[in-house]
C-alpha cells in the first residue's frame, strides 16, 4: 500500500544512446562486504527526484536528508541526529535547538545554524511545502550563534515538536538559496547531504548509493545499496524470498511460508502496530449519534476473526483507547487502571442486541432493528477499494452486523472519493486509519480535536476532550501529561466516538545473512520500515558486516 | 480534392470531439488528486502533516474555478502543446513523461506488430495455397489456439517458463544495469534480449488474425475466375501465388495494418504490466491509480490521435488504390 512515485528525465532515451545519467563519485577503497539491495516499494519507473519536500521524491531520501531528531515510533525514546538537545523555555512557546558540531554537507561545506534557519524560512516563503503547517503554529525561526536555533511560537504548542524536529528534513542553504521559483520543482538531481548515503547510479530502473565519506556519524559500513525498481509486490516476492533483496517494507499476505521459510535461519520479519484502523460513524446521523447504536456495533464485531481473515493474523485487535500495547511507545501511555471493558474489546452479539433492544429499537420483518421514530438501523460502510485486507474487513463486518440486526451495505469507492467524503461528512460508516505520534496527543488531536480537516471525520465535538487536548499541548511535564492522557483515554473508550477494528503496522522484513544491527523487538531503536522518514539514516548507520 | 477535403473536415471533428471528451470524464469523477495523495498516506498509517490538504492544494492547484472557463484554458494550453504538470511524477510535465514513454512502446509494439503482420500474412499466403493440407489445417488450427488465449496469460505462462524456471530471458524490466562506459551495441543487444518475451506475447497472440484473415481472403481470389485462367495460360506456381492471389488478397489486411500501427501508440498494456515495460501503457496505469488526470489526458489524447490520424491515413491511401471509395462519397 505504498504511493506510487516515478522516474525524472529517468532519461530512457539517454541510456539507449550510452548516455547513462550516472553521476560519477570516485570510487572509494576500503569498500568490504557485499552491497545491500533495498526493496523501497512499489514504483513505475525512478525519477531522478531527490527533493525531499516533495510528494514524488525517491523513497531513499530518508538516506540523504535528516531532520534535527527522531522521535522512537516503536520505543518511548527520542534520537539525536542534527540536533543534539533541546529545551522549552518562556511557558512552553520558545524551543531552543542545540545543533551537532562537526557536521559537514556532502560538498564540504560546514552545516550550520543557519541551514536550520533558512530551510524553516523557506516553507514560510513556500506555504505550498510546509504540509506541517509549521507556520500555522510558529512566529519565528532565529539563530543564536553557529550552533544554536531558537523557535518562536504563536503559542504553547509542545506536542508540536514532533513536526519541527522530527519530520521537517534540513538541506544546505547554499544550494537551496539559489533556487529560483519554487522549490518544489526542484529535483535536486545530485543531492548535497548530511546523511549517510550518496547517489551513486541513477537510471529509471535502478538506483545506486554509495557511503558518505563525510557522515557525522562515521562512515557507514555497507559499501554499496541497490535499489531495483519493482512494479508490483508480486515481482518483488521472490526477490525477498531468495534473499537478493536483504530490506523491505512490503506488505505480504503469507511472510512465515513465503519469505521466512524460505531461509529461517536469516530471513525475519517485525510488524510493529502504527496506528489503529477503525470505523469512523458519521455523528452527524441522527442513528449513529447515539451510543447505544456506536456500543451495538462494536459488540458485534469479532475482531481476532478481522485479524485472522482479512489481516493474515498481522494485524491484532486495536484496543479501546486505540492505542496498541504491542508498541513499546504507546503501551507506555496506556492506563492500566481502566476498567477491563476500556482496556479490550468484547465480542458479544447477544449483548449487541440486548442494548439495542434496551434503547428501545425493534426488529422489523426483515430482522432489522428499527427506532422509536420508524428510521431502520441501515447504513453504507464505505471503504476504499484495492485496499484488499481492509475490503475483507468490510465485507466480514457486514454480515456480522448483519446477525445482530444492522444492516450495513459495503460502498467500495476510489482513494480520492473516500478522502473528499470525509471532507464533506457525505457518507455513513467508514474505515479508515489516523497515524500515530511520539504521544497519544498527536492521533487524539487529530481523531477528535477542533479542526474537522486534521481527521475529525467522525465529527465529534467533545467540550471536554478539547480541553484535555489543550492542557496537554501546553504542558511539558511527563507526568502531568500522563494524567491527561488517561483522562483522554477512558473519554474515547466510554463515549466510542469511532470504533476500533485492528492495529495497522509498519511493513519491515529483513535477512541478516550479511549485514546484522537490524532493529528488531529486543533493539526496537527504530521501526525497520523504510518509510517511516528518517529511520532509514538511523538503520543503516547501526549495520555491521556479520 | 473534394474527398480529401471532407475526410480531413471529419478528421478534425472527430479530435474536437475527442478532446472535449478527455476534458469531461475525468471531471465527472468525484474527488481529486490531492484527496488521492492524502488518502494514500493515511491508509498507510503515516498521514501527512496536519496542513497537508491546504499545501498540496496549493502546490497542485487544484481548480476551484468554473468549469467553463476551466475547458476555454484547457483548449488554450493544447494549442499551445501544453499538456499541464503530472501529479504523479510533479514537476514533470504531460509531454516528459510521455516523451520518455512513448519510445519504449512504439519499439516494443510497433516492431512486434510489424512481425506479426509480416508472418502473419505470409503463413496465411502459404497455407491457402496449401488449403486441404495438414500443414494448412495445422497452422490454421494453432495460431487461431493461440489468438484465442487472453495475451496477458501468455504473458504470465512466458515469464513463468523462460524467464523463471529456465533463465534464459530477464523477467522483467527493458534494459539491465550495465557498468558505466559500457559499449553502446551491448546496450542495444541488452534491449533487444529484454524485449524478447514481451515482443513474442505480441506476436503469439495477434499472428492468428492475420494469419487467418489472409488465408481466407486468399482461398477467395484463388477461386477467381482470373486465377483459373491464369493457371490455364501456364502461369508458374509462385508467380500465381505472389502476383496473382496475394497481391489482390493483401488489401484488407494492409488497411488492418494501417489501423493496427495506430492502435500500437495504445501501447500492450498488459504486456507492459507483466513485463514492467516502461511504455505508455504502464504509464496509464500509474496515472489511473493515482489519479492524475493531466496525465490519464495526455495519454488518452495521444492515443486518440492516433487511432483517428491512422484512420484518416487508411481512407486516402483507400481512395487512392480503390476510386470506388471516392466516388462513394
Amino acid at each position: 500500500m505504498k504511493l506510487k512515485t516515478v522516474t525524472t528525465a529517468g532519461m530512457a532515451v539517454a541510456v539507449a544512446l550510452g548516455m547513462t545519467g550516472m553521476l560519477s563519485i570516485p570510487s572509494m577503497a576500503a569498500a568490504k562486504g557485499p552491497a545491500l539491495e533495498l526493496g523501497w516499494g512499489v514504483y513505475s519507473s525512478y525519477t531522478r527526484n531527490f527533493n525531499p519536500f516533495s510528494t514524488t521524491q525517491m523513497g531513499v531520501t530518508g538516506e540523504m536528508y535528516e531532520p534535527l531528531f527522531y522521535f522512537n515510533d516503536v520505543a518511548p525514546k527520542v534520537e539525536p541526529m542534527l540536533g543534539t538537545s533541546f529545551a522549552w523555555s518562556n511557558h512552553n512557546t520558545v524551543l531552543t535547538v542545540h545543533l551537532r558540531k562537526n557536521v559537514k554537507w556532502s560538498n564540504g561545506s560546514p552545516f550550520t545554524s543557519h541551514d536550520v534557519v533558512f530551510t524553516f524560512n523557506m516553507l514560510k516563503r513556500f506555504p505550498a511545502m510546509d504540509t506541517s503547517g509549521i507556520w500555522t503554529k510558529v512566529a519565528s525561526v532565529k539563530a543564536a550563534g553557529n550552533m544554536t536555533v531558537i523557535f518562536t511560537f504563536k503559542k504553547a504548542d509542545v506536542p508540536f515538536q514532533w513536526y519541527v524536529l522530527g519530520k521537517t528534513p534540513i538541506v544546505p542553504a547554499s544550494i537551496w538559496s539559489k533556487l529560483k521559483g519554487s522549490p518544489l520543482k526542484f529535483l535536486n538531481p545530485n543531492p548535497v547531504i548530511s546523511g549517510p548515503y550518496l547517489l551513486h547510479t541513477f537510471n529509471s530502473q535502478d538506483v545506486t548509493l554509495v557511503p558518505n565519506p563525510k557522515y557525522w556519524g562515521g562512515r557507514p559500513q555497507v559499501p554499496q545499496l541497490n535499489v531495483p525498481l519493482f512494479t508490483s509486490n508480486t515481482a518483488q516476492e521472490p526477490a525477498m524470498a531468495s534473499g537478493k533483496i536483504a530490506w523491505g517494507a512490503y506488505f505480504e499476505s503469507n511472510i512465515q511460508k513465503l519469505y521466512v521459510a524460505a531461509d529461517p535461519k536469516y530471513n525475519h520479519y517485525w510488524l510493529p502496530p502504527a496506528g489503529p484502523v477503525v470505523i469512523y460513524p458519521n455523528l452527524t446521523n441522527p442513528l449513529l449519534a447515539k451510543l447505544p447504536v456506536r456500543q451495538a456495533i462494536s459488540d458485534a464485531l469479532n475482531r481476532p476473526k478481522l485479524d485472522r481473515l482479512a489481516e493474515s493474523g498481522y494485524e491484532p485487535p486495536a484496543n479501546p483507547t486505540l492505542l496498541a500495547p504491542r508498541n513499546a511507545n504507546q503501551r507506555a501511555w496506556i492506563d492500566h487502571h481502566l476498567p477491563a471493558s476500556d482496556l479490550k474489546y468484547q465480542y458479544n452479539p447477544k449483548k449487541s442486541i440486548q442494548i439495542l433492544t434496551k434503547a428501545g429499537f425493534k426488529r422489523n420483518k426483515a430482522g432489522i432493528f428499527v427506532s422509536a421514530a420508524g428510521k431502520p438501523l441501515s447504513f453504507t460502510l464505505t471503504v476504499i477499494s484495492g485496499l484488499t485486507d481492509w475490503d475483507a474487513q468490510a465485507s466480514i463486518i457486514a454480515s456480522e452486523l448483519k446477525a445482530v440486526g444492522i444492516n450495513a451495505s459495503v460502498n467500495l469507492v476510489t482513494g480520492s472519493q473516500a478522502y473528499s467524503s470525509e471532507l464533506s461528512g457525505k457518507f455513513q460508516l467508514m474505515i479508515g486509519g489516523p497515524g500515530a505520534g511520539p504521544t497519544p496527543y498527536t492521533m487524539y488531536q487529530s481523531l477528535f480535536g477542533p479542526v474537522l480537516t486534521q481527521g475529525n471525520w467522525e465529527r465529534w465535538h467533545s467540550p471536554v476532550m478539547n480541553k484535555l487536548l489543550n492542557a496537554f499541548s501546553i504542558t511539558n511535564n511527563r507526568a502531568k501529561e500522563q494524567q491527561l492522557a488517561n483522562k483522554m483515554e477512558s473519554l474515547a473508550a466510554k463515549n466510542m466516538p469511532v470504533i476500533g477494528l485492528t492495529e495497522s503496522v509498519w511493513w519491515y522484513e529483513w535477512s541478516n545473512k550479511n549485514y546484522v544491527g537490524w532493529p528488531t523487538p529486543s533493539n526496537p531503536y527504530a521501526a525497520g520500515s523504510s518509510y517511516d522518514y528518517p529511520v532509514a539514516a538511523l538503520i543503516l548507520s547501526h549495520l555491521r558486516l556479520r | 480534392m473534394r474527398f480529401f477535403l471532407n475526410r480531413l473536415g471529419f478528421l478534425l471533428i472527430s479530435i474536437w470531439a475527442a478532446l472535449t471528451v478527455n476534458f469531461l470524464i475525468p471531471r465527472m469523477m468525484p474527488g481529486n488528486p490531492v484527496d488521492a495523495i492524502l488518502a494514500h498516506f493515511q491508509s498507510e498509517g503515516a498521514p501527512l502533516g496536519p496542513n497537508a490538504l491546504h499545501a498540496l492544494e496549493q502546490q497542485f492547484g487544484v481548480a476551484h474555478s468554473s468549469i467553463w472557463s476551466q475547458y476555454l484554458g484547457y483548449l488554450q494550453n493544447l494549442l499551445h502543446g501544453q499538456l499541464g504538470t503530472s501529479i504523479t511524477y510533479y514537476p514533470l510535465t504531460v509531454t516528459q513523461v510521455i516523451e520518455r514513454s512513448l519510445p519504449w512502446t512504439l519499439g516494443l509494439a510497433g516492431t512486434a506488430t510489424i512481425i506479426s503482420v509480416l508472418l502473419g500474412t505470409f503463413l496465411g499466403v502459404y497455407a491457402a495455397w496449401h488449403r486441404g493440407t495438414r500443414i494448412d489445417a495445422g497452422l490454421t488450427t494453432v495460431t487461431m489456439f493461440t489468438s484465442a488465449i487472453p495475451y496477458f496469460w501468455i504473458a504470465l505462462i512466458l515469464v513463468y517458463l523462460f524467464g523463471f524456471e529456465l533463465h534464459w530471458f530477464p523477467q522483467f524490466h527493458a534494459f539491465s544495469t550495465l557498468p558505466p562506459g559500457v559499449a553502446w551495441w551491448k546496450f542495444a543487444l541488452d534491449i533487444l534480449y529484454h524485449a524478447v518475451l514481451p515482443g513474442a506475447t505480441i506476436v503469439i497472440s495477434a499472428i492468428g488474425g492475420w494469419l487467418v484473415g489472409m488465408r481466407n481472403n486468399m482461398i477467395q481470389t484463388l477461386g477467381e475466375d482470373y486465377v483459373t485462367f491464369a493457371r490455364a495460360r501456364g502461369v508458374r506456381n509462385r508467380r500465381l501465388m505472389i502476383a496473382y492471389a496475394a497481391r489482390n488478397a493483401i488489401l484488407p489486411n494492409l488497411t488492418g495494418f494501417a489501423m493496427a500501427i495506430g492502435f500500437v501508440v495504445g501501447g500492450a498494456l498488459l504486456t507492459e504490466i507483466v513485463f514492467s515495460y516502461p511504455g505508455i501503457g504502464m504509464q496509464l496505469l500509474t496515472a489511473v491509480e493515482n489519479e492524475d488526470y493531466p496525465l490519464m489526458q495526455g495519454i488518452f489524447l495521444i492515443i486518440a490521435l492516433a487511432v483517428l490520424l491512422a484512420n484518416f491515413f487508411v481512407e486516402m491511401v483507400y481512395g487512392f488504390l480503390d476510386p470506388r471509395a471516392r466516388q462513394g462519397e
